[in-house]
């Protein structure tokens, strides 16, 4: 018995012996093999699609960037990108890499727009010294789906996902699509007055490129009005602006600003109704309750001053003006204000003064009384009085073409959408038979405490 | 009967050992090493002229192209863009190469000159407020930051980058043959290991060209061959005029930046066979030919 187990033993020291493999293996490949083939598989996801990848970025230290990218056999990545009007409009094209840096990961190793994002000086990226927007330009893959790759940052997990693009999409972006939009928009809205209009209220609205903001102001209740602004992102589909958090306009919230390029209009959209953005040439009039002729000669309601300087005029007013402003200017005068009292006294309902000044100063003062067409609406009529003193040619000069806008036309008294740093109401005088036509003005209890 | 139980187990033992130990898998050594070169990429036009001008003249390697393991995991920096790579290395040649074979010999330049240049797109930015705008390893690497920001043809944007350069390569000079002992002895007493936080005015009074300088007999030698190229001679002449005296016709730091002054002109002429002023004339030349 114990022979055969002396021969068991010899046995199996024999057949161990015999034992000379290689080195094993867990897997059919090397692991250089295994981390080549993944390199070019990933490679290949991502030059396979056959339109590039778009995606809204959302670097880990905060706000939204859209990009499109596509990537070349030849390590060469094209991107077009919302960061500012130059990234916007044209394709710069960067090199990128696969570096097995823990896993194999992506870098976009030489600069593009991306890396504006990362960069330390806050001058460039807007974010902190030394740190950038705390953003990413190498990334691991974390998965990778039919029509989207999704990647998170090596340094500071800034999640990167990718979409597949349309041949639609690849054109809009390649040809400089977001600068199209942004110029379109600039060229409807400039000079105007942007709202939204219902049918019912008008809701002003602006829409910032420069700081990619849309806001809307909206009246509530005691005449509150607050104003809501929003950033907003390109949107990656290709069709409007995507909103970071949600725009709440008439008790609905919007996620999105459609833009239609046809009619260059953005819009809300509520099923199929639209709630167009309209770029007007008559100012947006803030739907205050009592109305603005209610409360003439009322507490912050006694004068209406414009210092053209400090509250300028636009349109067809302030071309009459600005003739006034030469009068003055001719006899080495300066023009500086003009204001409606519009507490009655015994000499008039609504009473104007113009102030010029050159060593001293000169006020003139016209009485009128009001003519009421349609009360109710606010329109009325200026009916002249008489000069509060005894003017000459030179003295008249300075407010002849004021005094004669306001003398031959028929008004509407409205509080205006105008926004101003010092948030002091603006009111004014809109003409009904040309509403592009207005003067208007800050509104207080005395000249002396308006700008 | 136990017995027998034991034997069966054994042999199973055996016999599954003996399927399995006699393959005979052999490591194929022919086989090239799979990712062997590092990172795969396409050569560019950019690569290949940098691999023309420089890695075949010169033995240089320019490095652009981001790499975290060789610029940096923690500090926030960005890549270089590729437009600028070669007016950066442009700069180097123009300011730094030809001056030393002109003045000096083609091999000269092919012995000493720092052979890897890291060009990074943005500026390191310090917690503590400080920027990096040039670095440099053991006489070999030459980190050149902020190449996109860079004026290229500003006088300071070209001497940050030629500086580093001859920081760089003043240190190679005295490990290959040692500054006389002298230089050191001229300042001895005032070296200052914390001499990054002694300002520049007061590390001149007595006698350094930056604070930097006061840190070592090294660093002072190598600021100083640094400042000096970096600058025309009326130009540092100037530096040395703008020194205040100690008292009425006493001037410790001038007087002692004048004498290593003399000492460094002296020791590349003995040391290395340099004409430093001629080389200093030609480098400020290119200088003034670049800003133009």
């Amino acid at each position: 018995m114990k022979k055969i187990l002396w021969y068991c033993l010899l046995l199996t020291i024999i057949a161990v012996a015999c034992k000379k493999d290689g080195t094993e293996t867990w897997y059919e490949e090397t692991l250089d093999k295994r981390l080549s083939d993944t390199v070019f598989a990933r490679q290949a996801t991502l030059v396979n699609s056959p339109y590039g990848w778009k995606t809204i970025f959302t670097p880990a230290g905060g706000g939204a960037y859209l990009f499109y990218m596509r990537f070349r056999n030849d390590n060469r990545v094209d991107m077009v990108s919302d960061i500012n009007i130059e990234t916007a409009s044209k394709v710069s094209s960067s090199s990128y890499v696969f570096r097995v840096t823990g896993q194999p990961s992506l870098v976009f190793d030489t600069y593009n727009s991306l890396h504006i994002i990362s960069h330390p000086s806050n001058a460039v990226s807007g974010g902190v010294s030394g740190q950038g927007k705390v953003s990413d330009y190498e990334f691991y893959f974390k998965s990778i789906t039919n029509d989207s790759v999704v990647m998170v940052g090596v340094k500071n997990k800034s999640i990167l996902v990718l979409k597949k693009a349309t041949q639609a999409e690849e054109t809009f972006y390649r040809s400089g699509g977001i600068k199209t939009i942004i110029d379109d928009a600039s060229a409807a809205m400039t000079g105007k007055f942007l709202r939204i209009e219902d049918g019912i209220d008008q809701t002003p609205a602006a829409i910032d490129f420069a700081n990619k903001t849309a806001s809307i102001l909206v009246v509530g209740a005691n005449n509150q009005t607050t104003s809501q602004s929003v950033s907003f992102v390109f949107s990656a589909d290709a069709d409007g602006l995507d909103l970071l958090k949600p725009l709440i306009f008439k008790g609905k919230s919007y996620s999105k600003i459609y833009w239609d390029p046809a009619t260059k209009e953005f819009y809300l959209l509520d099923g199929t109704k639209r709630y167009i953005f309209k770029a007007s040439d008559t100012p947006t009039i803030l739907a205050f309750t009592p109305p603005f002729h209610e409360l003439f000669g009322a507490d912050k309601h006694k004068i209406l001053k414009s210092n053209p300087r400090l509250v300028p005029q636009a349109g067809t007013f302030k071309d009459l003006l600005d003739i006034d402003l030469a009068a003055t200017a001719a006899v080495s005068r300066t023009y500086t204000y003009f204001s409606f009292s519009l507490e009655p006294n015994t000499n008039a309902d609504i009473t104007l003064s113009v102030r010029t000044a050159s060593s001293s100063f000169f006020i003139a003062s016209y009485y009128y009384k009001i003519v009421w067409v349609d009360q109710p609406n606010g329109i009325f009529k200026f009916q002249f009085v008489r000069n509060a003193g005894s003017y000459n040619s030179t003295t008249q000069s300075y407010s002849q073409e004021l005094r004669k806008y306001i003398e031959t036309n028929t008004f509407k008294a409205a509080y205006l959408a105008i926004s101003r740093t010092d948030n002091l109401p603006v009111a004014g005088f809109i003409n009904i038979n040309d509403p592009r036509s207005f003067l208007m003005g800050v509104l207080g209890n005395t000249v002396g405490e308006l700008p | 009967m136990k017995m027998k139980k034991y034997l069966l187990l054994l042999a199973m033992g055996t016999s599954l050992l003996m399927f399995n130990s006699c393959s005979k898998k052999e490591d194929n050594l022919d086989e090239p090493i799979i990712g062997l070169g590092g990172v795969r990429y396409y050569k560019t036009p950019l690569d290949i002229a940098l691999y023309e001008m420089y890695t075949k003249p010169y033995n240089i390697e320019v490095a652009y192209r981001w790499d975290a393991g060789l610029m940096g995991f923690t500090t926030t920096l960005i890549p270089a863009e590729e437009g600028r790579v070669l007016p950066v290395m442009n700069i180097l040649k123009k300011g730094w190469i030809e001056p030393f074979e002109t003045v000096v010999s083609a091999d000269f330049v092919k012995r000493y000159i720092p052979k890897q240049y890291v060009l990074i797109g943005s500026y390191a930015y310090l917690s503590n407020g400080n920027i990096v705008l040039g670095s440099a390893d053991q006489g070999l690497t030459v980190n050149i930051f902020g190449i996109n920001q860079i004026n290229l043809k500003s006088e300071g944007g070209i001497s940050q980058v030629i500086g580093t350069v001859h920081h760089e390569l003043a240190h190679v000079l005295h490990q290959n043959i040692m500054y006389p002992l002298e230089f050191e002895m001229v300042s001895a007493g005032d070296y200052n290991s914390a001499g990054l936080s002694v300002s520049q005015a007061n590390a001149r009074k007595v006698g350094f060209i930056t604070g930097y300088g006061m840190t070592g007999p090294n660093e002072d030698f190598a600021t100083l061959v640094a400042t000096m190229l970096s600058n025309s001679k009326e130009q540092f002449d100037a530096i040395l005029e703008t020194i205040p005296e100690d008292s009425p016709g006493v001037n410790v730091g001038k007087t002692r930046l004048k004498e290593k002054e003399n000492i460094i002109i002296a020791y590349f002429l003995q040391a290395w066979n340099i004409d430093f002023r001629e080389l200093q004339k030609k480098t400020h030349e290119a200088k003034m030919a670049l800003i133009n």
